[in-house]
C-alpha cells in the first residue's frame, strides 16, 4: 500500500536569487507501508534535498519546484499533495504524519529544554486532546520504547547529560511519539560509533516492524543499506540512477555508477603484493601515558585525572602501515598527538629512529619535525584558508633549509603535487577552491614536502566519499610501498584497515586491547572487545550472505 | 618535458582573501558612503593649507612672484602631504601588505624627522598683511585659497569682529559657516580640525590594536599562567575610566594631542585583547595550526602568519568602531574645555556654541554634523566589514541586490 509517492520531483536551489542549481532532477520513488526505502549516494547527490523537499523544509525563497508531485496517502485513502499544501496542513503533517530524524545528534536537540519538555511539545501540538497525565505517560512509554535506560528519570534531564547514542534515541522517540505513518531518517547513525550504530539500526528495524510505518532512510554507507533496506535507490547528481529490491541492487547492480561505488568500498579494493616491511622500528613508544587533570572548585584544584592514554606500547617499522582502531573517545587521537609531541606525554617514552624524543626541548625538536609529519581528519580546516597552496608548501621547506632558492622549492612543490595527483596550477589557488578529497591530497603533499620518514594519518578519509577515499587509500599505500615510509593510520573504519594496514592495534579506554597482523586480528580476534567491534560493523558481504 | 615546464605561471593565481573582502566591502552601499566621507576628510586634512589659508597660494608683488602659502607650510603639513603621497604611491605598487605598511610608517617617520629639523616657517605670522597689501594696491596678481582665511586668522584688521552668523558680514568678507568667538572663520577651522579627528582615531586605535593583538595573541596561544596573568591585566585596564584619566593627565601635564592619543590607546586595548584571545583559543586547536607546529615552523610564523590573518575579521570590525569612539572621546574632552588651546577641534567649536549668552546655531550644527557624519561613517564601515568578512551574513544580505 502506497504511503509516500514522489513523482518526477525537480528541486532547484539558489544562493543569490539569480542562478538556480538543479539539486534534484526528475526523481520518482514510492515508499510503502512497512517498507524501508534506502536512498544512497555520495555527498551532494541530492538525497537530503529530496527528503527536505518532501518535508517542505527547504529555506523559503531559496528553492523552487519547477515540476513534480509529492503525495502522502492516508490510511483511509485520502491524499495530501505536499508541494501544494498550505502552512496549516504542513504543520499537521510534520511531526504528526511524517517524523524526521537528523544526522547530528549533538545539535538536533534544544540544549535549554529538558527531554520531557521537548517530547511534550510535539504531543501538545498534534494530540491536543490528551490530559497532562496522559501525555506524561506517553512520554515515558516512548522513551521506554527506544530502550532508554531509566526513562522516568531521564524525562527531567537536559540533552548535554546524554551520550550521542542516547540523544539519537531521544530523537527517534520524538519522531515516533505521535505515531507517524512515515519516518524520514537522514543519516541517523553516521555520527555514531559502530557498536552504537548497530544498536540504533536494530532499534529502528524493531520499531518499524512494531508500528508498520514506512521508512525513508538516507545514507552513504552500503553496509548500512545491506542491513536495513527493503528497496534501494541510488542517487547521483540529483538523479535516481537505479532503484530496486535491496538484494538485487547490491548483488547485481545494473548501473555502471552503482557498480563503481560498490567496487570502491575499501574492503573490495584489490590489494597488490607488498614488499615485506623492514624489522627496524622507525617509531617506537613504550608505556606512553597522557593524563589530563580534572579541575574543580574555586581554586581549580586537581581532583582527578582523565586517563586518555594509559600505558600504550607500540612499534611502527619503515615501509609498514599500522592501523589504530577504536571508538570515539578511546584516546586514539590523543595518542597520535602525543606521539608527535603536539601534546606533552605524562609518562613513558617515544623513540624516533632510535633517538629518545620524549623530553626534547621545543627548539631541539624543531629540527626533528621534518622526520615525522601529520595529516588531519577535517579537510575543511587542515589547510590555512588565507594562504595560497604555494606558500603553505614553501614555508616549511624554507624553514628547514630544503632547496637552494624559492625557484627550486617551487619546482619541488610542483613535483609533489604531481605525486599526489593534483594539477600543478593548484599552487596558486586557495584551499576553499578545492573539494574535500583534493584538500586531503594537498595536506598529504604538505606532509611530504619535508621528506618525512613517518606520517601520522588521523582519520583522514572519514569525511570523504567512498570513491574519493579509494583514491587516497591507493595513494597512501603506494607512498608506503615505494618510499618506505612508516604510517600510523588512525581510523574507526575496519574496511579501510583491511585494505591498507599491515598490522592493527585495537584501542579501548586508553589501552591497547589487541595488536597483531591485520588478517589475523580481523579473521580471528582473540579479545572480546575486538569481537564485539567487528560484529557491529555493517558489512555488505556479511549481510548478503545472511540474507 | 623539462623540469621548468611543470611549474605553471603565476597568471593562474586566484584572488586572495583580502581582495575578496575588499570587493565585498565596496559592493555595499553603506561602506561606499562611509568610505566616501572618510576619503573626503582625508583630502581635506591633507590639503588643508591649500583649501583654507590666509596666505595667498601665489602672488606677484613688485614684479616678484612668490608663494606665501608654501613658505608658511609647517612641518606637520609636510608630514601629512608626504604621508598622503606615499599612501597613494604604495597603493599602486605591487608589494606585500606588511611591506607596504612598513614602508609607509618608515617613510612618514623619516619625513617627520626631516621636516621638524629642516622646515622653519616664519615664527611670527601676520595673516592680515596680504589684505593690507591688497588694499594698498601693491599686489599685481594673486591666487587665493578657496577659503581665504587661516584657522587662526582672527581678522584683527577688521576691528571688532566677534561671533558672526554665516554670511552676515557686510564689509566684503564671506564666511560660509560664520565665525567663532575670536572672529576666526568656522569653515577654515573645521577643515584644519579634520586632522585631529582623523589622527586621534587612527593613532589611538593603532596603539590599542598593537598592544591588544600582542597581549591577546600570547594569552590565546599559550593559555595557562600567561592567560591568567593577561586576563587580570585586561581587567585592571578595563577598570580605568578613560575620561577621568585624560582629565587628570591634562591637569598635570598640560594639553597635548599626542598625550591624548596615547592615553586613549593604552586604555582601550583590553577589548581587542579579548577578541584576539578568543580567536586564538579557537584557532589553536585548528588542524592547520597543529600542522604548522608539526612542520616545525617558528613561533612568530605560527602566531602572525597562520593564526592572526584568520582571526583578523572581528578585530577589524571592532577597530572601526574603536576609531569612532576615540573621536568621540576627544570631542568630549574639547567640549568640556580641556582640549587643545589654540588648535581647532570640532568639540571645542561645539563648546563655543553654548558659551555666549545666545545660542550660536552654526557653531553647533556644522562641527556637530561633522562629528556625527564621521562617527556614523566609521560605524557604517564597521557594519559592512562585519558582513563582508562573515560568509553567513554575506549570503543572507549583500548577495542580493
Amino acid at each position: 500500500m502506497k504511503l509516500l509517492d514522489i513523482e518526477d520531483l525537480v528541486t532547484e536551489l539558489t544562493t543569490d536569487g539569480r542562478h538556480w542549481l538543479r539539486a534534484v532532477d526528475r526523481v520518482s520513488l514510492t515508499v510503502r507501508r512497512g517498507e524501508t526505502y534506502c536512498l544512497v549516494g555520495e555527498s551532494g547527490s541530492g538525497k537530503s534535498v529530496t527528503a527536505l523537499s518532501a518535508m517542505r523544509l527547504l529555506p523559503e525563497g531559496r528553492h523552487r519546484h519547477p515540476g513534480g508531485r509529492i503525495r502522502l496517502h492516508g490510511a483511509s485513502g485520502e491524499t495530501v499533495d505536499l508541494l501544494a499544501a498550505d502552512g496549516e496542513t504542513l504543520r499537521e503533517v510534520r511531526g504528526g504524519r511524517i517524523g524526521m530524524i537528523f544526522q547530528e545528534p549533538m545539535t538536533s536537540l534544544n540544549p535549554v529544554l529538558t527531554i520531557g519538555e521537548q517530547l511534550d511539545e510535539a504531543l501538545l501540538l498534534h494530540q491536543s486532546n490528551l490530559t497532562p497525565a496522559e501525555r506524561a505517560e506517553r512520554i515515558v512509554a516512548a522513551l521506554a520504547e527506544v530502550r532508554m535506560p531509566d526513562p522516568v528519570g531521564r524525562v527531567r534531564e537536559y540533552p548535554h547529560r546524554l551520550s550521542g547514542g542516547q540523544r539519537q534515541r531521544v530523537m527517534i522517540a520524538m519522531a515516533l511519539i505521535c505515531e507517524p505513518a512515515l519516518l524520514i531518517a537522514d543519516e541517523p547513525t553516521t555520527a555514531l560509533d559502530v557498536t552504537v550504530q548497530a544498536e540504533i539500526l536494530k532499534l529502528m528495524r524493531d520499531l518499524q516492524a512494531a508500528h508498520g510505518m514506512g521508512l525513508l532512510f538516507i545514507t552513504h554507507d552500503f553496509g548500512v543499506v545491506a542491513q536495513i533496506a527493503d528497496t534501494v535507490g541510488v542517487m547521483r547528481r540529483g538523479a535516481l540512477v537505479e532503484q530496486g529490491p535491496a538484494g538485487e541492487v547490491l548483488r547485481a547492480p545494473r548501473h555502471e555508477y552503482t557498480r563503481g561505488l560498490i567496487a570502491a568500498l575499501p574492503e573490495r579494493l584489490a590489494r597488490g603484493p607488498r614488499p615485506t616491511a623492514s624489522c627496524k622500528p622507525l617509531v617506537s613508544i613504550d608505556g606512553l601515558k597522557v593524563h589530563f587533570p580534572v579541575r574543580r572548585g574555586f581554586l581549580r584544584r586537581v581532583v582527578d585525572h582523565l586517563r586518555a592514554v594509559d600505558g600504550v606500547s607500540l612499534e611502527i617499522g619503515a615501509g609498514e602501515v599500522v592501523a589504530l582502531v577504536g571508538e570515539s573517545g578511546c584516546g586514539k587521537t590523543t595518542l597520535g598527538r602525543a606521539l608527535l609531541r603536539l601534546l606533552e606525554p605524562t609518562a613513558g617514552s617515544i623513540h624516533l629512529e632510535g633517538r629518545d624524543i620524549t623530553r626534547l626541548s621545543r627548539k631541539d625538536l624543531r629540527g626533528l619535525r621534518r622526520r615525522m609529519q601529520v595529516v588531519f581528519q577535517d579537510p575543511g580546516s587542515s589547510l590555512n584558508p588565507r594562504l595560497p597552496i604555494l606558500t603553505t608548501l614553501l614555508e616549511p621547506m624554507r624553514v628547514h633549509g630544503i632547496g637552494r632558492d624559492d625557484a627550486e622549492r617551487t619546482r619541488r612543490a610542483a613535483e609533489l603535487l604531481d605525486r599526489v595527483e593534483m594539477p600543478a596550477d593548484s599552487l596558486w589557488r586557495y584551499p576553499h577552491e578545492f573539494s574535500g578529497g583534493q584538500r586531503q591530497r594537498l595536506a598529504i603533499a604538505r606532509a611530504l614536502v619535508l621528506e618525512p620518514r613517518f606520517i601520522l594519518c588521523d582519520e583522514i578519509t572519514s569525511a570523504l566519499d567512498v570513491s574519493v577515499q579509494a583514491g587516497i587509500l591507493r595513494l597512501l599505500r603506494s607512498l608506503v610501498d615505494d618510499d618506505g615510509l612508516g604510517l600510523l593510520f588512525i581510523t574507526h573504519n575496519l574496511g579501510v584497515v583491511e585494505f591498507l594496514a599491515d598490522r592493527v592495534a585495537v584501542m579501548n579506554e586508553g589501552k591497547l586491547v589487541e595488536t597483531g597482523r591485520t588478517d589475523e586480528v580481523l579473521r580471528a580476534p582473540r579479545e572480546t572487545y575486538t569481537r564485539a567491534l567487528l560484529a557491529a560493523v555493517p558489512r555488505l558481504d556479511g549481510a548478503l550472505v545472511e540474507a | 618535458m623539462t623540469e621548468i615546464a611543470t611549474v605553471p605561471t603565476p597568471e593562474q593565481r586566484s584572488r586572495p582573501w583580502s581582495r575578496q573582502v575588499l570587493a565585498a566591502l565596496l559592493g555595499r552601499t553603506g561602506a561606499r558612503i562611509g568610505l566616501a566621507w572618510i576619503g573626503l576628510l582625508v583630502l581635506a586634512a591633507t590639503f588643508a593649507p591649500f583649501i583654507a589659508n590666509s596666505h595667498p597660494l601665489f602672488m606677484v608683488i613688485d614684479g616678484r612672484a612668490s608663494s606665501p602659502a608654501l613658505a608658511h607650510l609647517e612641518p606637520l603639513d609636510w608630514v601629512w602631504l608626504a604621508g598622503f603621497a606615499l599612501a597613494v604611491g604604495l597603493a599602486l605598487a605591487p608589494l606585500r601588505a606588511w611591506l607596504k605598511i612598513a614602508v609607509w610608517l618608515s617613510g612618514v617617520g623619516l619625513t617627520a624627522l626631516l621636516a621638524y629639523s629642516l622646515v622653519s616657517p616664519p615664527v611670527l605670522t601676520i595673516h592680515e598683511q596680504y589684505r593690507e597689501l591688497e588694499a594698498e594696491g601693491r599686489i599685481e596678481r594673486v591666487v587665493r585659497a578657496p577659503i581665504p582665511y587661516s584657522a587662526k586668522d582672527y581678522l584683527r584688521d577688521y576691528g571688532d569682529t566677534g561671533i558672526e552668523a554665516p554670511l552676515a558680514a557686510d564689509d566684503g568678507r564671506r564666511h560660509w559657516f560664520g565665525t567663532e568667538e575670536n572672529g576666526a572663520d568656522v569653515a577654515a577651522r573645521m577643515i584644519h580640525a579634520a586632522r585631529i579627528a582623523l589622527g586621534i582615531g587612527f593613532i589611538a586605535t593603532g596603539i590599542a590594536l598593537l598592544i591588544g593583538t600582542l597581549i591577546g595573541g600570547l594569552m590565546g596561544y599559550f593559555s595557562g599562567a600567561i592567560d591568567i596573568i593577561g586576563m587580570r591585566l585586561v581587567e585592571i585596564f578595563e577598570a580605568i575610566p578613560t575620561l577621568f584619566l585624560l582629565l587628570t593627565f591634562v591637569a598635570f601635564f598640560g594639553r597635548s594631542i599626542y598625550l591624548m592619543m596615547v592615553i586613549i590607546g593604552i586604555t582601550s586595548w583590553s577589548g581587542y585583547a579579548r577578541y584576539v584571545r578568543a580567536e586564538f583559543l579557537k584557532l589553536r586547536e585548528q588542524d592547520f595550526v597543529q600542522a604548522a607546529v608539526a612542520c616545525g615552523l617558528p613561533l612568530w610564523s605560527i602566531l602572525f602568519r597562520h593564526m592572526l590573518p584568520n582571526g583578523l575579521a572581528p578585530l577589524l570590525v571592532a577597530a572601526s568602531f574603536g576609531v569612532a569612539s576615540a573621536i568621540l572621546a576627544e570631542a568630549t574632552l574639547s567640549f568640556l574645555g580641556l582640549g587643545l588651546v589654540d588648535d581647532p577641534s570640532w568639540g571645542q567649536m561645539l563648546n563655543q556654541a553654548v558659551q555666549s549668552s545666545t545660542f550660536n546655531w552654526w557653531l553647533a550644527v556644522f562641527p556637530g554634523g561633522a562629528i556625527f557624519c564621521t562617527v556614523f561613517a566609521y560605524n557604517l564601515i564597521g557594519e559592512a566589514l562585519r558582513d563582508a568578512v562573515d560568509p553567513h551574513t554575506q549570503r543572507g544580505g549583500g548577495g542580493v541586490r
